[in-house]
């Protein structure tokens, strides 16, 4: 008897999947919108704090997410300070020391620069669609589109700090809507909102992005203000001799 | 001089090995007590002095929020006419604004986490920070250039620096922005608290506030009122008259309540071993008072044979008590007093692994006794009393002694 049930219920399991789209691919599509590219694009970013908020600019070179190199704009404070990560090592520049330095990279789960973004989300992060196992949780109405809930759990050699990841994936267009990241305890550690859509050089992505940090009563936002395709961006360009002479550029 | 006060101090005379005896158990019980207790309030007050006194403040005002992550972000505007006004209070012996936050401190290959202090060195007491320099100088450090900054011992250690060395610093700013410039290493400090030699480093105020970003900011301020072992209600009386908006006022013991709560756990156990002693030493004087109503038996009743009154016999014992009580405690504290002073010149210095230990919780190893006269007042008191009570004893014969004897 208890048997017949199992069969009974892995054969629904099997049906199930077959007829639910492939979660892995609606990721990938999502991901290669926009994330996949070499792109250069100038961002701004508000961090909105009880206390204070916070205006930047930055200017953004990648090369899909395993190279890019952010640079300060404004506040004139911070004008000059350079980011980068080339592959597995992160590094900075700062014009007032003269110098780059290593940073290690636990960093990149930490706040940068005061936001509530990640060093990750602006240097880059994982790739969800390869580096995390999916599972399809349906559909959900989420900031007034359809969407599906596509769960990641990181495969074992990912470095990352998350438990897991909800997903959502608008139906209509292959773009995400909201990333959801849960610590270790189960508890979100970050959410990403997109709020707006732009298509820029033709690739339709969303050009304002919300960041809500654990208690939600902070919370930056991103614009994207130019971003065009840069397929002329090679690794070797992304070198120290690059963020030291980046006035030229 | 009454009759009775005299010959209370002949008696005293009369049987002298008994008077010594009785002398010597209340001076050495004095004796005791100055030495235990002196060490161990000294030993605490030390503790308070190191941990408390030279970086975190008796009392500290601060944004209400800033305790206890000690965030950057919520530092306070600058108030000099506030300033000025806490300092001309009668209560206060210093007060002292600073700015604190974390960074990382690289030197070549070395690199730590560093706790960067700006200090207003024009109104801190210079003698202070000069008796902490153990290398280099406070005054020759130029205006501009990169920032000079003074390390804890064990800090210049980790980085493997010299004086005269350049430092990057790099860490968070001001509400968000980047602290991030060149820092040359001006001189090292030995601060008491090896906990702070392994991180902190000492920068002027005005070089805080650029490095951070947090232009024209207090982090908090730091008030030493006349009496520190008032702090407590220092801060509530202090933060009534001269108020500050959205700041809060904090007295060492609200924040640090496990320093105190030690303290106080640890004074209850000196406390219950001063009581032993007391114990032990009140039989003795009881001892010595019992032999004496013995003794004195057959003159007690002679005495009343002869028309003195009992009242007046037992005044004349009692005097006879008091003074040997006197006496003693006099001896005692003379001893006492003499030894905890060798001890505050020449301090004992631990050595070893309790050394060790307590120079990671945080402490230099050295046991200066407190040279505090209440100690003695209080002691001295208390044997006396012990004294009295024992002399309740003869007194009793005295009522009880027969006007004919057998």
């Amino acid at each position: 008897m208890r048997r017949q049930l199992l069969y009974t219920l892995g054969l629904g399991l099997s049906f199930f999947s077959v007829f639910a789209q492939n979660p892995s691919s609606l990721l990938a599509k999502a991901e290669a919108s926009a994330i996949q590219q070499s792109a250069y694009s100038r961002i701004k970013m508000k961090a909105e704090r009880p206390r204070y908020t916070r205006d930047m600019e930055l200017r953004s070179w990648n090369m899909g997410n395993a190279y890019s190199l952010v640079q300060i704009v404004s506040p004139e404070r911070d004008a000059g300070m350079v980011y980068m990560k080339a592959d597995k090592s992160l590094m900075t520049y700062s014009p007032r020391t003269g110098k780059i330095m290593k940073l290690p990279s636990s960093m990149l789960m930490q706040g940068w620069m005061g936001t509530d973004a990640q060093f990750d989300n602006i240097l880059g992060a994982a790739s969800l669609s390869q580096d995390f196992t999916h599972s399809y949780q349906g559909k959900k109405t989420v900031n007034g589109q359809e969407c599906h809930l596509i769960r990641c759990v990181p495969k074992p050699a990912t470095p990352v700090a998350y438990d897991h990841v909800d997903a959502y994936l608008s139906v209509q267009n292959d773009t995400w809507v909201r990333l959801v990241f849960f610590d270790k305890k189960g508890t979100v550690s970050q959410q990403m909102d997109a709020l707006h859509f732009k298509r820029f050089d033709g690739v339709l992505m969303p050009d304002e992005i919300r960041f809500t940090a654990k208690d939600g009563n902070q919370t930056t936002t991103l614009t994207i203000l130019e971003w065009r395709k840069r397929p002329d961006l090679k690794p070797s360009w992304f070198s120290e001799s690059t963020m030291k002479n980046m006035d030229s550029l | 001089m009454p009759l009775t006060t005299r010959m209370a101090w002949r008696n005293l005379g009369r049987n002298r090995r008994r008077s010594a005896i009785t002398a010597a158990a209340v001076a050495f019980a004095l004796f005791f007590a100055i030495l235990i207790r002196s060490l161990q309030l000294g030993i605490y007050g030390h503790m308070i002095h190191t941990v408390v006194g030279g970086m975190a403040g008796y009392v500290q005002v601060a944004d209400s929020t800033y305790w206890p992550s000690q965030n950057l972000d919520v530092a306070m505007a600058e108030d000099p006419r506030w300033l000025e006004a806490v300092t001309a209070d009668p209560d206060v012996a210093s007060a002292t604004p600073r700015l604190a936050g974390f960074t990382l401190l690289s030197h070549e290959k070395e690199s730590a986490v560093a706790q960067w202090t700006g200090v207003d060195f024009a109104r801190e007491d210079p003698g202070f920070w000069e008796t902490r320099l153990i290398d280099g100088r406070f005054d020759n450090a130029s205006k501009d250039g990169p920032y000079p900054v003074w390390l804890g011992r064990y800090l210049a250690e980790s980085l493997d620096a010299q004086i005269g060395d350049t430092l990057v610093g790099m860490g968070q700013g001001y509400q968000g922005s980047m602290a991030s410039d060149l820092m040359l290493v001006a001189g090292t400090l030995r601060l008491g608290n090896p906990e702070l030699e392994k991180r902190v480093a000492v920068m002027r105020l005005e070089d805080a506030q650029a490095y951070s970003g947090a232009y024209g900011m207090w982090g908090t301020v730091m008030i030493t009122p006349k009496n520190p072992g008032e702090s407590f209600r220092a801060a509530a009386s202090l933060s009534q008259q001269h108020p500050m908006e959205y700041a809060s006022w904090t007295s060492w013991e609200e924040r640090m309540p496990e320093l105190q709560q030690a303290i106080q756990a640890d004074s209850a156990g000196g406390i219950v071993i001063l009581f032993i002693l007391y114990v032990v030493i009140s039989f003795g004087l009881l001892g010595t008072m019992i032999m004496l109503a013995n003794e004195r038996q057959r003159e007690f009743t002679m005495q009343i044979a002869l028309g003195v009154k009992r009242p007046v016999l037992a005044g004349m014992v009692f005097t006879e008590a008091l003074l040997m009580g006197v006496l003693g405690a006099a001896i005692g504290t003379a001893m006492g007093r003499g030894v905890v002073y060798y001890f505050h010149v020449r301090p004992l210095r631990l050595l070893g692994d309790i050394a060790q230990a307590m120079e990671q919780q945080g402490w230099e190893p050295v046991l200066p006794p407190s040279m505090d006269w209440s100690i003695t007042w209080t002691h001295g008191a208390i044997v006396i009393g012990l004294t009295l009570l024992a002399s309740l004893w003869p007194i009793y014969v005295v009522y009880k002694s027969p006007a004919i004897h057998r």
